[in-house]
């Protein structure tokens, strides 16, 4: 056999290539690039003042960490998440029930969700800062926006898509249509709703991280 | 035994004639209350503020929006203003899509070149664009082009990651058919991986147009030097809430526009898609 | 075994539908007249199109006649009839018991009681030990059998059958009409099957209604005059192919008319 006259590290390296391709070309992507990364901003080529290396962001970490700075902010980045983020499902998860489920609710609502949606939430933070400051309510303000459309639209997209035959069953045995959204609806809504929630989430930890950030430095530094 | 007691009875439903008026709210009941929906959105926002529910401080009042409108669009310096955000958004979206598309293609049909692309793909989408201002504005000042290169990552992400997606979505027993005529390469794309490819690229720009506009408004607000999005955060400086709600406005404006147009080019895109509608039919 | 009273009776089922897209009014199904005796096992059998599936959601009450009437006779409790599906008819998010169960969750029965009623039926279909499973977890046979057993748990005088083994391969579909047969027979319900197989027509039935397309009308009642019990090799007799052969002709001369002049069919 060929194989076997091959030097034993290529030999693992092939195996290890071609069983797990996905993780091998991963690795090397990440670790290539990082290592480019460090190289170029030692090079000199640029000033490290603008471009930071992966060596000395792994410092910072490890040094904040170990100081016990970090952990007030977490905490305080941590509970206006939870807050936000709470009362924004508990408004848009029937809201949204309710548009997808009512054909006249949908019609009536539409319009002006779809501008709201429209509008670009950073656009709101000068209004938001003007009635609530930089503070904590503020912060919550931005993570229950950043929440509240995706999940409003993804549950009534989700009420929308029912399978029609599912409700044409109910129908047939003589079910009341609450019956239909108590065992038709909710079920069959639950993955959109979920996946509305991720997508929240996702917006609104970017929200209580850096909305603020690009708020004029001068008011809060 | 009564043949009422014996039987239960389906009749028919007789079509019943209906005055015009009904008939008329029937056929365009989505426009009437949708439109009713905005205008008491609006009537609840002005009586509200004259009667003092609302703060008028805080939110104004539509009819003073409306003159803080009237007001600005006589200024030199708002049109000055329209034109440097219009052309940042223009030149950072056009460099999205020319970028995206293709990087996306490549990444979804090659597949060594997406394992090794992926890691950094899912990277740089998960950061939060603003965290990367500070960087850009190192790199290129606070001028024209920070604002464009923010503007060109709100969109490049949005798209290059549906695009990837739809490329590796393409129907598989069609590559099938493809390959068994012995279709070139250069077929396969044109014929197949682009037209499915085309419907998730489209969606991928409906999802960048909220993030363009965004990045616009961010990137203004962080530099602080020209555009609408400077206008917005003057207005709040100096306590206008009527004119930042007016800028708001256009934004509002601008996002249902843009998304609008996108929506009509997926509908023409995707004409040959049977809608749902058809389908329940059959 | 029959009571010799009808379980249902239609006259002038008439249903007109107006192509929102054309605004022209498409007749669907025109004047039918149909009577099941009760016990008995009736067929529509007709092309797609023929409007034997609409047919069966008017009697249903799913969709409301444009004009005509039918009468189900009454029974003492519950409800007069209950629909067989034809596919994709359970829900995935509930067991195959939950999921026979339904019905009678849909007449109002609290869900452990229409839990324990359901039970005897899953057995009834031959689903025992399946209770606990998701659709997914079932051949296309035995999804259909939980959908059987949903209708039959509702304990309607009627079952509706809306092409319930379409999707079904040609093996199963014969094992699921014999199976069909000793439910039937096990069960004692009226059954109104509707179908495009002439073979599943003739098999299963005492009567076949045979109905044409563009509009649907009934063009021939014939009457299946095979023993009872009728095991699977019935299909094999010269009976049969008899049966086959004629309604085969009835099909194909009704379709060589509508080729011939296309718009005197319409």
């Amino acid at each position: 056999m060929i194989a076997a006259r091959e030097a034993p590290a290529v030999q693992l390296l092939g195996r290890l290539r071609s069983r797990n391709e996905r993780v091998f070309y991963g690795v090397i992507g990440f670790v290539g690039l990082t290592l480019a990364w460090e190289i170029a901003a030692n090079s000199g080529l640029f000033r490290k003042s603008l471009l930071s290396t992966p060596s000395a962001i792994w410092k910072a970490g490890v040094t904040d960490i170990g100081a016990g700075t970090l952990w007030p902010h977490v905490a305080t980045s941590l509970e206006e998440f939870a807050i936000g983020f709470i009362v924004s499902l508990a408004i848009a998860i029937p809201l949204g029930l309710a548009i997808g489920w009512f054909r006249r609710i949908d019609y009536l609502l539409n319009g002006l969700l779809a501008a709201l949606n429209a509008t670009p939430n950073v656009a709101l933070i000068p209004l938001i800062i003007l009635v609530a400051g930089i503070g904590f309510e503020s912060k919550v303000i931005v993570v229950f926006l950043s929440t509240f459309f995706a999940v409003v639209v993804t549950t009534f997209t989700g009420v929308q898509s029912i399978a029609r035959r599912h409700l044409e069953i109910t129908r047939s045995f003589g079910g009341s249509r609450w019956l239909a959204f108590r065992t038709v609806a909710l079920p069959s809504t639950t993955p959109y709703i979920l996946s509305g929630v991720r997508i929240g989430a996702g917006r609104a930890l970017v929200g209580v991280v850096s909305r603020f950030d690009v708020w004029r430095p001068e008011l809060h530094r | 035994m009564t043949e009422a007691a014996a039987f239960r009875v389906i009749r028919a439903r007789a079509r019943r004639k209906r005055h015009p008026l009904r008939r008329w709210y029937r056929g365009n009941e989505r426009a009437i209350l949708s439109a009713a929906g905005i205008v008491s959105f609006i009537a609840a926002w002005q009586v509200g503020s004259d009667a003092g529910l609302i703060s008028k401080f805080f939110f104004s009042s539509p009819v003073e929006v409306a003159a803080a409108g009237a007001l600005e669009v006589q200024k030199a310096r708002f049109w000055e203003d329209v034109k440097i955000s219009a052309s940042e958004l223009a030149i950072g979206s056009l460099a999205a899509v020319l970028l995206a598309v293709p990087l996306g293609i490549a990444i979804g049909w090659y597949r060594r070149v997406s394992l090794t692309f992926d890691p950094w793909l899912n990277f740089f989408n998960a950061l939060p664009r603003v965290a990367l201002i500070p960087l850009v504005v190192l790199w290129v000042g606070l001028g024209f082009e920070m604002k464009t290169i923010i503007v060109f990552f709100g969109g490049f992400f949005s798209i290059i990651l549906p695009t990837v997606e739809g490329v590796r979505t393409v129907d598989r027993q069609l590559l099938d058919v493809a390959r068994s005529f012995r279709a070139p390469e250069r077929l396969i794309f044109t014929s197949l991986v682009i037209p499915g490819t085309l419907p998730f690229i489209v969606s991928g720009i409906r999802l960048a147009v909220g993030r363009v506009l965004a990045g616009v408004i961010i990137a203004e607000f962080y530099a602080q030097t020209a555009g609408l999005g400077v206008m917005i955060a003057r207005s709040e400086a100096s306590l206008q809430s009527d004119r930042m709600l007016f800028g708001v406005l256009i934004f509002t404006v601008l996002g249902i526009v843009l998304t609008e147009a996108v929506g009509i080019a997926e509908r023409y895109l995707q004409r040959w898609r049977p809608s749902l509608d058809l389908e329940e039919a059959a | 075994m029959r009571s010799g009273h009808l379980a249902l009776s239609a006259r002038g089922v008439q249903m007109q539908y107006r192509d929102r897209g054309t605004g022209k009014t498409l007749l669907a199904i025109e004047n039918v007249d149909l009577d099941v005796p009760d016990g008995a096992f009736v067929s529509l059998l007709g092309p797609s199109g023929c409007g034997k599936s609409t047919f069966l959601k008017i009697v249903n009450g799913l969709l409301p006649a444009t004009s005509g009437e039918i009468k189900l006779h009454r029974v003492a409790k519950g409800r007069e009839d209950a629909m067989v599906f034809q596919d994709a008819a359970l829900f995935p998010w509930y067991s195959v018991l939950d999921n026979v169960a339904y019905g009678l969750v849909c007449a109002g029965v609290t869900r452990g009681e229409a839990r324990r009623r359901a039970a005897p039926f899953i057995e009834l279909v031959g689903l025992k030990g399946f209770d606990d499973k998701y659709p997914y977890q079932l051949s296309g046979g035995m999804q259909q059998r939980a959908n059987l057993a949903r209708a039959l748990a509702v304990d309607s005088a009627i079952l509706l059958m809306d092409e319930p083994f379409a999707a079904l391969d040609a093996q199963t579909r014969e094992l699921m009409q014999a199976e069909l047969l000793r439910i039937w027979n096990a069960a004692k319900k009226t059954v109104l099957f509707v179908t495009h197989q002439i073979d599943e027509a003739v098999y299963l039935s005492d009567r076949v209604v045979v109905m044409a397309a563009r509009p649907g009308k009934v063009i021939a009642d014939i009457e299946i005059d095979l023993p009872r019990p009728r095991p699977l090799s019935v299909k094999r007799t010269p009976e049969f192919a008899v049966y086959e052969e004629r309604i085969w002709r009835l099909i194909a001369g009704e379709y060589e008319q509508a080729r011939a002049a296309p718009d005197a069919a319409s």
